[in-house]
C-alpha cells in the first residue's frame, strides 16, 4: 500500500509549492522540507577553509537562515582530495557550542577555581596590558613567554610577542614533529611530500595514517592498498586500524625501529640493491655509511627489535626491487624517544640510498607558490637571548618554533633570567606538554597569563584573562600557500558573523598593541592585508577568484625530477644529499645514525603509548559534542596477559602511577597491544569545567608524560614513561 | 516527457572503511540527526589472538529495500518507497507507532522525540534531488560508498556489482535489501 | 666548482669581519621589500633579485664590496648605512645556502 503513494518530492515540484505551504505543516515536517524554503533570507554557500586540524581541507558552509547548517566538501582542492572528515563536519558545532567562551573573562578567584568576572574588551585590554607593561618595566621584555600553535592568524600574534620585544616565542612543532623536520632538513635540505598516490611500496613506523588524522596521505594509501596493490608494511607496537589494513603488520619492540632501518641499510648496501647512479650523481658519504651500517645485520636486528631477520632481509629486497616507487614514510607527530632524531634520519638515508627522491611515488620535494605579503612596519629585534637557550643547546633546531620541555626547565629555574609573563594563543600547554604537574609549577610562578582561544582550553582555565577568539566560521584570516607535490592557495573567508562578543585573534593583538604603545606596528585591516597577499598569486583576477571558490590549485600534472639535474645545488652544507651530514659533525651530534638501545621498562611496569583518533586528535576535540558521541571517555589498553596476572579486569577502574603523576581510568583489556606496553588516548580528563563533556571524564596522558627530549631536535620523548597499573 | 525509470543505491567497500565516522558526522549535520542517535554508522569485528588479529569494519545504514517491511507493517502507510526505490517516511502521516522500528531487520530507524514521529536514512533524497551526492557519500574521506542508479547501466554501481562479487545483509528477510557490500 | 666553491669560502672568512653583524632580520625584510625591490621585481628594468640569488659568502661578500648597479656607485647611496646591516642580515639569513630548518605552518 504504501509503495503505491503518489511520489511526493515530484508531486510538490510539479505544484510550484512555496514556502508558505510548507510552513503550514507541522514541525517535522517543517525541518524535512526546510532546505531552500526558510522564510529567512540569508541563505548563502560560502566557500572556506577549515580549521580543525592543521590539513586546511576546502570546505563548502551552507548558510540557511543565518545559520551554518552544514559543511560540504569543495572537490576544487586537490590537498583535501574531495572530503571532509568527522571534524571538518563537526566544526558547525565550534560555532554553536553552549561551552564556549562568549565574552572576556577576567579571574577574579585562584588560578583554576574556575571563578570568572565578565569583562568588556577595554576591561581586559587594559588589565593585560597594564600586567605586560609592569612585568616589562621591571624585568625586561624577555620575561614574557609568546606561545602560539599553527594557524592562519598565529602571524600576527608572533608579531606581538616580537614587537613587544620578547625572543620567546615558543611553537608547538618540539611537541609535534620537528624531529622529522629537522631530520630530513639534515639530509636533503628540505622536508619532501610522499607521493602515496604512485607509491607501490610503504613502511611506516607507528605513523598510523588510517587512525589518528585524516589528511590526503589517509586517502592515498587506502587507495593505493585497496586499489592500486601497494604493499603496505607497518611496525607499532599495537594493534592499530592502520595494522589492520596493512599487509605486514609487526608489533616491534618499542623503541627500536632505528635498528630495523639500520639492518634494512645494512641488506640493501650489502646486496648493493641500492640506486648506483643517484646515490653517486647526488650524495655524499656513501662509503662512510656503508662503513657504519656494516655492524647492523638483520640478526643483530631481530634480537633488538623481535622482527625476524629473514623478514627484515625480504622487506629491505622488496623496498628496494619497488624503489623508486617506494618509501619510507615520516609521519606526523613524530616525538617518541630521545633518539628520534637519529631515527628518522636512518629514514631518511634509506630513502636517499633507493633513489626515490624526486620520483614519481617516491619522496618529491614541496613545489611552492609566490604570495604577496603586507609590509608592516618593522621592529628592532629583542635584545636578550631567548631562555631556551637554544643556541646552545639544540644549535640546529627552528630558532623561531623554540624547544618547549627545555623552556619549561629554565623557566622553572629562573634561569638564565625569570620568566613571569605567559601569553598563549590557540594552544592548550596543560595537555599538549608531558607532565602536567610541572606546568602547573610553570604556571604558579607566572605573574600573569592571558589565553586567547575559542574554547576554554585547560590552558584557558589557569589564565588571569581569557580573550575569546571568533570561531574560523566567523573570520577572516590571512591567504594560505600550501606547498606539495600539488601546491594550492586557500582562503578562509567570514561565513556567518560572530555569534558572540569575540574577536579575531589580529584585532585582540590590536587592542593589545594599541595599550602597550605599539599601534604602528599593527596599522592595518585584515582585508588590507589580505589584499596584499593577493597581490601576487600566480591567479588572474586572484581576490575574485579567491573569494569565489576559497581555493586555487595549479592545474595538470605534478612535474617530478626538477631537482635532478647535475647543477642542482641542494640546501646543505655540501649542496648534496648528505647521507653523512656535515652540519651535524659541525655541531657535535653522531653525522650517521647510531642505534642505542632503549631502556626497557622493569618487571612491574608498563612503557605507557600514546596515540590519537582521526574524530578527535588534537585535545581540543572531545568536547565537540558530534565527536564525543563516538567516545565519551579514554581507557587503559592492556594485553590479556599482564591484565590476567594483575588481577585486572575488563571495564573496571585502575591507577596508572608514573614517577611524575597518577591517574584514574577505566580499562580496555585487549589483545591489540604487546604484553610490555599500555595505550592511552589523548584529550580527556580535562581540568576545566568549561568543557562539560570531558571535564574530569578519563584521564590526561599530559599527568603521567615524565620530562624527556630527543637530544638533537628537542622534541619531546613522548614513549620514554614507564607507569605501574593497579586495580582502582 | 516519459521518465526513465530510476533505481538508486548505495554499494559499500567496506575494506576502505577506516572507521573515521565522516559519514555520521555529515549526515548529523545534514538531516539534523539528534545526539545520541544515527541515521549511519559503522559496525566493527575485532577478532583473533596476539599478534594475529583482525578488525573489520562496516558501514551501515537504511537498506532501502525493494520490498520492505517497515513499509508494510505500518499502519498508516506513512513509510513508502519512491519511484527511484528511496524509502521514506512521511512525519504527517506517521503515529509514532514504531512497528517499523520492529520491523526493520536492520534497527536502521529511530524515533524522533521532538517530533514524535520515527526517522531513518532518506538517502538524503533533497540532495540527490538537487543534484548531489547524499551527504555520507560526498564527505568519505576514503570513497567507500558509492551511490548510484541501478538501472543505468553506464553507472559506477552498475559496473561494479557487474564485475565484482558482493553480499547483501539478511536478504532471507525477503525484504530485498539494496545495500551492496563488495567483498 | 670545488674551486669557486673554496675561493668564495676564503672571501666569506675574509669579509666576515668586515660585514655588519647583528642587524634585523625584519626590519632587512621590510627595507629590501620596500627599497631594493622597486627596481628588482620581476617586470622592472634591473634584474629580479631575491634573498634566493646568492649563497651566504657571495651575499656577505657583496656587501663587504658596498657596491651597487655593478659597482657603479656605492650601496649606501641607495640604503641608509644602519638599512644596509638590516638588509644584510636577512638576505644573509635567506640565502640560498641558509639552513632554514622547516616547521609547521607560522
Amino acid at each position: 500500500m504504501g509503495t503505491l503513494r503518489m511520489d511526493r518530492r515530484l508531486f510538490l515540484q510539479a505544484a510550484g509549492v512555496t514556502a508558505g505551504v510548507a510552513a503550514t505543516t507541522q514541525v517535522g515536517c517543517l525541518k524535512y522540507f526546510r532546505k531552500g524554503r526558510t522564510v529567512s533570507n540569508d541563505d548563502r554557500q560560502v566557500p572556506t577553509t577549515c580549521e580543525l586540524c592543521p590539513n586546511k581541507c576546502s570546505a563548502i558552509a551552507v548558510v540557511e537562515g543565518g545559520i551554518v547548517r552544514k559543511l560540504n566538501p569543495n572537490p576544487e582542492n586537490p590537498k583535501s582530495r574531495d572530503m571532509l572528515c568527522a571534524r571538518g563536519n563537526a566544526a558547525i558545532k565550534q560555532v554553536y557550542d553552549p561551552d564556549r567562551i562568549k565574552h572576556p573573562l577576567i579571574r577574579v578567584g585562584a588560578r583554576g577555581e574556575g571563578k570568572w568576572k565578565k569583562a568588556t574588551w577595554d576591561e581586559a585590554f587594559d588589565f593585560a596590558a597594564k600586567q605586560l607593561s609592569d612585568i616589562k618595566a621591571k624585568h625586561g621584555p624577555e620575561a614574557s613567554l609568546w606561545s602560539s600553535t599553527e594557524g592562519f592568524q598565529e602571524v600576527f600574534f608572533k608579531n606581538l610577542g616580537l614587537a613587544f620585544g620578547s625572543p620567546n616565542l615558543v611553537r608547538h612543532p618540539t611537541l609535534c614533529l620537528a624531529s622529522v623536520n629537522l631530520a630530513y632538513s639534515a639530509t636533503f635540505g628540505t622536508v619532501p611530500s610522499f607521493d602515496l598516490l604512485n607509491s607501490k611500496y610503504v613502511i611506516m613506523s607507528g605513523a598510523n595514517r588510517f587512525e589518528s588524522i585524516i589528511t590526503p596521505d589517509t586517502m592515498d594509501l587506502i587507495g593505493g592498498v585497496m586499489e592500486r596493490k601497494a604493499k603496505l608494511v607497518y611496525l607499532d607496537p599495537r594493534f592499530t586500524v592502520t595494522a589492520a589494513k596493512a599487509d605486514e603488520w609487526y608489533p616491534i619492540k618499542p623503541g627500536t625501529d632505528l635498528a630495523f632501518i639500520l639492518a634494512m641499510l645494512h641488506v640493501i648496501i650489502k646486496e648493493n640493491r641500492h640506486s648506483q647512479a643517484f646515490v653517486a650523481a647526488s650524495t655524499t658519504g656513501f662509503e662512510l655509511l656503508t662503513e657504519h651500517v656494516k655492524p647492523y645485520t638483520p640478526e643483530w636486528a631481530e634480537k633488538e627489535t623481535e622482527i625476524p631477520a629473514k623478514d627484515i632481509i625480504r622487506i629491505a629486497r622488496e623496498f628496494s626491487d619497488a624503489a623508486p616507487r617506494a618509501v619510507y614514510y615520516a609521519g606526523r607527530r613524530s616525538s617518541w624517544y630521545q633518539n628520534d632524531f637519529q631515527m628518522r634520519r636512518a629514514q631518511a638515508i634509506l630513502n636517499a640510498i633507493v633513489g626515490n627522491w624526486d620520483q614519481q611515488g617516491g619522496m618529491v620535494p614541496n613545489a611552492k607558490l609566490p604570495k604577496g605579503e603586507f609590509l608592516f612596519m618593522p621592529w628592532d629585534e629583542p635584545k636578550a637571548a631567548r631562555v631556551d637557550e637554544i643556541e646552545k643547546h639544540f644549535p640546529l633546531a627552528a630558532k623561531g618554533d623554540g624547544v618547549y620541555l627545555k623552556l619549561r626547565e629554565n623557566v622553572l629555574s629562573g634561569k638564565p633570567y625569570p620568566v613571569k609573563a605567559w601569553m598563549v594563543y590557540k594552544q592548550d600547554p596543560m595537555n599538549a606538554m608531558p607532565d602536567q604537574a610541572k606546568t602547573l609549577k610553570m604556571i604558579e610562578g607566572m605573574d600573569f597569563i592571558g589565553v586567547i582561544d575559542v574554547a576554554m582550553s585547560d590552558m584557558a582555565w589557569y589564565a588571569d584573562v581569557v580573550f575569546p577568539e571568533s570561531a574560523y566560521l566567523e573570520r577572516t584570516d590571512p591567504v594560505e600557500v600550501m606547498a606539495g607535490i600539488w601546491p594550492a592557495v586557500v582562503y578562509r573567508q567570514q561565513v556567518v558573523k560572530p555569534i558572540h562578543d569575540t574577536k579575531p585573534n589580529l584585532e585582540i593583538v590590536q587592542g593589545l598593541a594599541k595599550r602597550l604603545g605599539l599601534s604602528d606596528y599593527f596599522d592595518y585591516t585584515i582585508e588590507q592585508w589580505v589584499e596584499a597577499e593577493f597581490k601576487e598569486l600566480p591567479i588572474p583576477m586572484a581576490m575574485e577568484h579567491m573569494k569565489k571558490h576559497g581555493v586555487w590549485a595549479a592545474s595538470g600534472q605534478p612535474s617530478y625530477g626538477k631537482t635532478l639535474n647535475p647543477d642542482h645545488r641542494f640546501v646543505t652544507k655540501t649542496g648534496k644529499i648528505e647521507l653523512f651530514s656535515e652540519r651535524l659533525k659541525e655541531a657535535g651530534y653522531d653525522p650517521l645514525p647510531v642505534y642505542e638501545a632503549p631502556t626497557q621498562p622493569p618487571g612491574d611496569r608498563f612503557r605507557l603509548i600514546l596515540g590519537r583518533v582521526g574524530y578527535f586528535t588534537h585535545a581540543n576535540q572531545s568536547n565537540n559534542v558530534w565527536l564525543n558521541e563516538f567516545m565519551k571517555e579514554n581507557d587503559l589498553w592492556i594485553n590479556p596477559k599482564p591484565a590476567e596476572r594483575l588481577g585486572i579486569r575488563h571495564g573496571s577502574y585502575v591507577t596508572v602511577t608514573s614517577s611524575v603523576g597518577t591517574v584514574r581510568i577505566k580499562v580496555r583489556v585487549t589483545e591489540e597491544i604487546r604484553p610490555d606496553c599500555v595505550f592511552m588516548l589523548h584529550g580527556f580528563g580535562k581540568k576545566a569545567k568549561m568543557q562539560s563533556l570531558v571535564y574530569n571524564v578519563g584521564a590526561s596522558d599530559a599527568a603521567l608524560l615524565e620530562t624527556a627530549w630527543d637530544k638533537v631536535s628537542g622534541n619531546a620523548a613522548f614513549h620514554e614513561t614507564f607507569v605501574k597499573v593497579a586495580n582502582a | 516527457m516519459a521518465m526513465k525509470k530510476k533505481r538508486y543505491a548505495l554499494v559499500v567497500d567496506s575494506r576502505k572503511c577506516i572507521n573515521c565516522k565522516a559519514c555520521a558526522v555529515a549526515c548529523k549535520a545534514e538531516n539534523e540527526v539528534p545526539v545520541g542517535r544515527f541515521r549511519n554508522w559503522i559496525n566493527e569485528a575485532r577478532q583473533g589472538e596476539y599478534p594475529k588479529l583482525r578488525i573489520d569494519f562496516e558501514p551501515e545504514q537504511c537498506h532501502h529495500c525493494e520490498h520492505p517491511s517497515c513499509a508494510r507493517v505500518c499502519p498508516t502507510g506513512a513509510t513508502w518507497v519512491r519511484k527511484d526505490g528511496i524509502v521514506l517516511v512521511d512525519y504527517d502521516d506517521c503515529i509514532g507507532c514504531r512497528y517499523c522500528m520492529v520491523a526493520c531487520p536492520y534497527e536502521a530507524r529511530y524515533f524522533h522525540e521532538e517530533s514524535g514521529t520515527v526517522h531513518k536514512c532518506t538517502l538524503c533524497s533533497h540532495r540527490i534531488d538537487g543534484g548531489e551526492l547524499p551527504a555520507c557519500v560526498a564527505t568519505c574521506p576514503s570513497k567507500v560508498r558509492v551511490f548510484g542508479d541501478l538501472e543505468d547501466s553506464s553507472s559506477r554501481i552498475h559496473e561494479l556489482l557487474a564485475t565484482r562479487r558482493y553480499r547483501l545483509k539478511e536478504p532471507q528477510t525477503g525484504n530485498g535489501p539494496q545495500l551492496y557490500y563488495l567483498l | 666548482m670545488r674551486n669557486t666553491l673554496l675561493i668564495l669560502a676564503a672571501a666569506a672568512l675574509l669579509a666576515a669581519p668586515l660585514a655588519a653583524q647583528g642587524g634585523s632580520d625584519t626590519k632587512g625584510k621590510f627595507y629590501f621589500k620596500k627599497t631594493c625591490k622597486a627596481c628588482h621585481a620581476p617586470g622592472t628594468p634591473a634584474k629580479e633579485i631575491t634573498p634566493l640569488s646568492k649563497t651566504q659568502a657571495q651575499w656577505k661578500a657583496y656587501f663587504a664590496a658596498g657596491k651597487h648597479k655593478k659597482g657603479a656607485e656605492k650601496l649606501d647611496s641607495v640604503l641608509k648605512p644602519e638599512q644596509v646591516k638590516d638588509v644584510q642580515t636577512f638576505l644573509v639569513n635567506h640565502a640560498s645556502d641558509s639552513p632554514q630548518p622547516e616547521t609547521c605552518g607560522g
